[in-house]
Order: structure tokens, then C-alpha cells, then sequence
């Protein structure tokens, strides 16, 4: 009988698992193994130990002043942390409209649906528009400025604009998003005794969402949060390679856009696997520190 | 007492008040780039800065009346418009009814260095006939020509350039009243232009063809193994199950470049293979699967094993007909997630014939920088199906993210 159902689980797991094999498990492990060659996939790749870590992660002194080997990735690391600021700033805005929306009005629905388009729609068209709407000549925010007597920047081709404008733009994809509709069924698994308990002790609004909302929601925030930081370590690829490529001077290059580079256009697949093991190394402590520092918070607030 | 309970639902008032204003801000903020991408891909092709920021698009003659020199040269070189359109850029543009049927308006486009364009709209279909019966007939168009003038026009002879500035101008501006000069002309042709000028036919169908196979695939193979998972006890289950869920972690990038390499090996770079299999296996999907699947009860099954069913009838004739929304959403997801798909289609693929839509649009937009109208026609119709796919589905689709986040 145990025999016969594991076969039977087998039978209905294959088709995933082996694809899982294929394509998820035995590439991470080639991943390590690369990552200790040089290899321009048109020759023999040649094995060179941890030489790749230490240019991507080593140092040098010369002239008696320190320098990165790879100052390009320290850089890039920086853009895609800097990057990450968007995600609070996003978060508190999905919170805000849901407590918004969690109120019983006409046309919630509606709303809620008219906030979700940026998210649904998210994709190298939508990256050709907001390209469009930064443009320094033809973009509506210059033409606009242009009308109160504001020359604009060149939002994308500016060193200091282009890398806030493309967080604008990510916080306008994601507010009303997959974090809104999440705080919305969390807002609604609160019970709404507490608010009249409160009520009944005269807490004003604040009050109430300091002590109950606030709280209560404390692991909705902690996945919303968790995963956004994650994912936001794995992204901004597509809005380099449309609207920058990645500049001015590297300014909007993001380490999933630097592994792009090295592996498919400058074709260092060992350098790039490194990368990769690097960006997956951060990604994993972050997911262990949050879960070991944040998991105490979220009970109880 | 009276005072309080009216101040609270005084207060309440306010608060609504200011919230739908809220939403509305947020609305119209969220809805007005669409908008723009709707309203600007019907513009002018080539249409200027100032025209292109306009609420609604304009028909863009800029008449430019002191280029109009010699009439009769200009309707002989007009009747051979659709030859010049190969040769020199001439290209026609738009066709009024005019206050005379045979008018047209037509553009003369020719490409800059740097890619700026000259703009100069010229009037077809006029003849002398009808430049006299202008200039006698319109006494009030024609006040401001002396007799001298008149009899020059006439006769084609040669005038100073402010005249002919003058006399082409009045002549413009009396054939087009300014309520036709100001008609809003929608392009819709830039639709068709963008199938003509790109293999765009091709990326759409790629893009279908692709999204629906992965569509179909994903949901199949994550509902088979979420049921083992959700319903069968088998060696090892629960660690193989946390093996999946740690895979979640596993950024695309670390196993994109040894992917890439077997399927190199493979032969399969280019080919429809390389775009749909790799993403057919998703752990995510196995995961929401699973959890729909454990909140279903296990009355009926429990029925049906004892009448004989074996797990995969209990599979295809209980649990998959039961689980429409999980399985729904899922798809829903998939679809959305493959359609707008691009590094992995962009690492793949290297020849016309297999871009998705994304690619091709990628490449379209590297191709034609600054025509904003077309770029924007494209993005619409590479959106359009996922709003369509959103609106169907929006509750499943919302479930789904409920149901992957709020138990994640």
C-alpha cells in the first residue's frame, strides 16, 4: 500500500520534478561550477579556482589608496540598494489607499480595479511610455514644467535625475498593486469589535491605527515587505535595458542588468555566473536575517 | 448629547468627502499615462514636440505658404505624388474634403541628419480656375491685393516674397476655413503602419502561441504534482515540498546563463522549445495549487475512493472540476507573467521569426527613437490582451494573489 502510493506520487510529480531538475536545481549547481571559470562559451572554458571572486569582491592598494578591483559592481550593488528605497515609500502608499478603500463606499471596486492597472499592465510597453513621458523634448513632465516656466531635466539622461525618476515610476506601478490588495484582505481578517472597543474609548483615528491596525497588520507588512525586497534585488532589467541602458555612466545599472552584460554581450560566463552566486548569496541572507529579526515582531505589536 | 451624535456623523461625512477626493486624485494619476499612450498613438506620425503635448490631436498643416512658389509647377509635380512617394520622402498624409472635393493635403517629410524632420504641408488639387475663382469670387479673403497683384497671380508672373507670402496665405486661408484647419484628425492608420514597417504579425503570434502553451503546460504539470502534495503520502514529502518552496528564493539570473548553455547544447536556441519549456515548471504554481487544493473538503473524494477511483480519476473528475477558480487564477497569472516575459525570450531568440512581442518592440523602439505615435500604438497592443486577460478574470486574479500572499 506504501509502495503502491509512492509511485502513484512519483507518477504525478514527474513531470515537474524533472523539469524542476533540469531547469532549476542542476542549473544553481552549474552556477556554482562556473562561477569558478573563465569561459567565453566559444573556447574551452578554462579552470581558474576563486580567481573570479576575488576580482569581483577583492580589493587593491595603489598609490597607498584603496581600491575595488570591480568598482563597477560595488556601484551597481549601490543602485539596486539605492533602488530598494522605493519599497517603503511604495508600501506605505499601498497601506494608505487600502485603509482608503476599506471604508464602505460607492465604487471601491472600481477604484481598486483603476489602481491595479499600472501592476497588470507592467511591461516593456508600459517602460516605452513613462520613456516617452521623461523625455527631456517631447515628454509631457517637461512640456508641463515648460508651461510654468521650468526648464526640465533630461529626467533619464541626467547622472542625478535618472535614477530617482525610475523609482517615481516605480512607486506609481506598484502602489495600488499586489501590496494594496493584500492589506485590503488584511484589513479585512481585523475584527471590527476592536475599532468599537476603541471607539467606545474615545480613540481618535490615529489612535486606532497605532494600536490596532497597525499591529494587527504587522505580518501582512512583514511578507509584503520580505518579498519586495527580495524581488527588488532581482529587478530593474527591463527599465535599464529600455530606458537607459543602463546609464548615464551607469547610473541605472542594477546587478541583474550587470549579469545580462557580462554573460550576453560581453560573454564572461564564468564572471557573470559569479555575479549571479553573489546577488544569490545577499538574497539569502537577506530572506534569513528578516526572517530571524522580523519574526518576533510579527504576533504581536 | 444630540450635538456629539451629529458632529460624529458630520465627521464621517467629511472623512468620505475627503477620501473619494483621494481616490479620484489617485485615479485620474493612475489613468491619465494611459490615456496619453491612447491619445498620442492616434496623433500625427509626424507630429512635433508642441503638437505631440496637445490634449487631442491636431491635424498638423503647418502651411507653410512662402514655399509656395510657382502653382502650376507644383500641381504637375503633385499629380506624380505617388511615384515621389518612393523616391524623394513625399508622402501623402492626410485627405480633407475640403470646401472643394478634389482638395488634399498632402506633406512633404524629408529625414534630417539626426533623424529631425522638415515639415511642410502643401495644397493639392487646386488649378487656376479655381485660384481665380478665389481671388474674384472672395472679395473679402482678397481685400488686402491690389490690382497690380491680381493680375500677377494670375498670370503666374513673378512677385517679391512678401506678396507671394501674402497671396498663398489668403488663398490657404480661404479654401480652408479655420474650422477644418482645426478638425481633430485621428491616425488610427498608425496601427496598420506599425504591421506594415515590423514583422509585427509574427511577434503577436509568437507571443499568443508561446503564452498559451506555457499557459496550458504550467497549469497542468503544477496541478498534478500540488495534488501528490496536497493529498498523497509519499517518501519524503514534506522535504521535497520545503526543497520547492526554498527554490522560490533561487534568483532567475543564477540559473539563466546554465539554462542558456544546455540549451545550447541542445540545438534548441531560436526555436520555440527554448521559449516555452524552460518556463513550463513552476514552483509558485505548485505552491498555490497546493493550498487551494488543501482548502477543499475531502467529503466527495473520500466518496469517490470508496467507489473505486483510483488518485488519477479522483485528480481529472473531482478535484480538477472543483478547483475552477484556483486553477482560474493560476492561469490567469501564468499568462500575464509569459506574455510580458522579456530577458528570457530576449536571451533566446536571435532571428525575426521567433521575437515575442516584447522583443520585437524592444527592437522596434531601439529602431524608431522618436516616433512616439508609433512606439505608442505598439505598447498598446502589446497591453491590451493583459488588461483584456484582467478584466475577465479579475476576481480569480485577485483570489490568486490572496491566496499565494495571505498564506505565504
Amino acid at each position: 500500500m506504501k509502495r503502491e502510493q509512492d509511485i502513484t506520487a512519483f507518477v504525478f510529480l514527474s513531470p515537474n520534478i524533472f523539469g524542476f531538475l533540469i531547469f532549476t536545481l542542476f542549473p544553481v549547481l552549474a552556477a556554482l561550477a562556473l562561477s569558478l571559470f573563465r569561459w567565453d562559451i566559444f573556447n574551452a572554458p578554462k579552470f581558474i579556482g576563486l580567481q573570479n571572486y576575488l576580482d569581483l569582491l577583492g580589493w587593491v592598494f595603489e598609490d597607498k589608496s584603496f581600491q575595488w578591483i570591480d568598482p563597477d559592481f560595488w556601484k551597481y550593488l549601490g543602485n539596486t540598494i539605492f533602488y530598494l528605497l522605493a519599497i517603503p515609500l511604495s508600501m506605505a502608499a499601498s497601506l494608505f489607499l487600502a485603509i482608503i478603500l476599506n471604508q464602505k463606499l460607492r465604487c471601491r471596486i472600481f477604484f481598486r480595479t483603476v489602481f491595479f492597472l499600472p501592476t497588470i499592465s507592467a511591461s516593456i510597453g508600459l517602460l516605452i511610455l513613462w520613456k516617452y513621458l521623461y523625455n527631456g523634448d517631447y515628454g509631457l513632465f517637461n512640456f508641463l514644467l515648460s508651461n510654468i516656466g521650468i526648464d526640465g531635466p533630461g529626467w533619464l539622461t541626467d547622472y542625478h535625475w535618472a535614477k530617482p525618476s525610475i523609482m517615481m515610476m516605480m512607486i506609481w506601478g506598484s502602489m495600488g498593486g499586489v501590496a494594496m490588495v493584500i492589506y485590503l484582505a488584511g484589513l479585512q481578517n481585523i475584527p471590527r469589535e476592536l475599532y468599537e472597543a476603541a471607539e467606545l474609548d474615545g480613540a481618535n483615528g490615529w489612535n486606532q491605527f497605532c494600536h490596532i491596525t497597525w499591529p494587527m497588520l504587522a505580518p501582512t507588512t512583514f511578507f509584503i515587505f520580505v518579498t519586495s525586497i527580495i524581488a527588488g534585488f532581482q529587478s530593474g532589467f527591463d527599465a535599464a535595458y529600455i530606458l537607459t541602458q543602463g546609464g548615464p555612466a551607469g547610473a541605472t545599472t542594477t546587478l541583474d542588468y550587470y549579469i545580462y552584460n557580462h554573460a550576453f554581450v560581453y560573454f564572461n560566463m564564468g564572471y557573470a555566473s559569479t555575479i549571479a552566486v553573489v546577488l544569490f548569496f545577499i538574497v539569502f541572507c537577506v530572506t534569513m536575517i528578516n526572517w530571524r529579526f522580523g519574526g518576533r515582531k510579527v504576533h504581536y505589536g | 448629547m444630540g450635538n456629539i451624535v451629529l458632529t460624529r456623523s458630520r465627521r464621517r461625512q467629511i472623512v468620505h468627502a475627503i477620501s473619494y477626493a483621494f481616490l479620484i486624485i489617485v485615479g485620474v494619476t493612475m489613468l491619465f499615462p494611459f490615456f496619453w499612450m491612447l491619445i498620442t498613438s492616434v496623433k500625427s506620425r509626424y507630429s512635433d514636440a508642441l503638437n505631440l503635448n496637445k490634449l487631442l490631436p491636431e491635424t498638423v498643416w503647418q502651411i507653410s505658404a512662402n514655399d509656395i512658389r510657382d502653382w502650376t509647377a507644383l500641381f504637375n509635380k503633385l499629380e506624380s505624388a505617388d511615384r515621389m512617394e518612393e523616391s524623394s520622402g513625399l508622402k501623402t498624409l492626410w485627405t480633407a474634403m475640403g470646401p472643394n472635393e478634389q482638395t488634399k493635403i498632402i506633406s512633404v517629410v524629408t529625414r534630417g541628419t539626426y533623424g529631425e524632420e522638415d515639415k511642410k504641408v502643401l495644397v493639392s488639387g487646386l488649378n487656376q480656375v479655381m485660384i481665380n475663382q478665389v481671388l474674384w469670387d472672395n472679395e473679402e479673403a482678397t481685400a488686402g491685393l491690389n490690382p497690380e497683384e491680381r493680375a500677377v497671380i494670375t498670370n503666374n508672373g513673378p512677385l517679391v516674397k512678401e506678396q507671394r507670402v501674402k497671396i498663398n496665405r489668403m488663398i490657404i486661408d480661404a479654401l480652408f476655413p479655420k474650422e477644418i484647419q482645426k478638425a481633430h484628425s485621428y491616425h488610427w492608420r498608425n496601427y496598420r503602419t506599425i504591421f506594415v514597417e515590423i514583422n509585427f504579425y509574427r511577434a503577436i503570434l509568437n507571443s499568443f502561441f508561446v503564452t498559451l502553451m506555457i499557459t496550458v503546460g504550467q497549469v497542468f504539470t503544477s496541478s498534478l504534482a500540488a495534488y501528490a502534495f496536497a493529498r498523497l503520502n509519499f517518501f519524503a514529502r514534506d522535504h521535497i515540498f520545503l526543497g520547492y518552496l526554498a527554490t522560490l528564493m533561487v534568483p532567475g539570473t543564477v540559473t539563466m546563463i546554465p539554462v542558456f548553455i544546455i540549451l545550447r547544447e541542445l540545438g534548441w536556441i531560436d526555436t520555440y522549445y527554448a521559449l516555452i519549456i524552460p518556463p513550463l515548471f513552476s514552483a509558485y504554481g505548485t505552491f498555490m495549487l497546493r493550498q487551494f487544493f488543501l482548502s477543499l473538503p475531502r467529503a466527495i473524494e473520500e466518496a469517490a475512493i470508496l467507489d473505486g477511483c483510483n488518485a488519477f480519476r479522483v485528480y481529472w473528475h473531482v478535484i480538477l472540476p472543483l478547483s475552477k477558480p484556483g486553477l482560474s487564477a493560476l492561469a490567469i497569472l501564468t499568462f500575464i507573467g509569459s506574455w510580458r516575459s522579456f530577458m528570457w525570450p530576449l536571451i533566446v531568440s536571435h532571428s525575426d521569426n521567433m521575437y515575442t512581442l516584447p522583443v520585437a518592440l524592444s527592437l522596434f523602439q531601439s529602431f524608431y527613437e522618436i516616433e512616439w505615435t508609433l512606439l505608442m500604438a505598439g505598447s498598446i497592443i502589446m497591453i491590451a490582451p493583459m488588461l483584456l486577460v484582467f478584466i475577465i478574470g479579475q476576481r480569480y486574479f485577485i483570489e490568486g494573489i490572496q491566496l499565494g500572499g495571505v498564506n505565504g
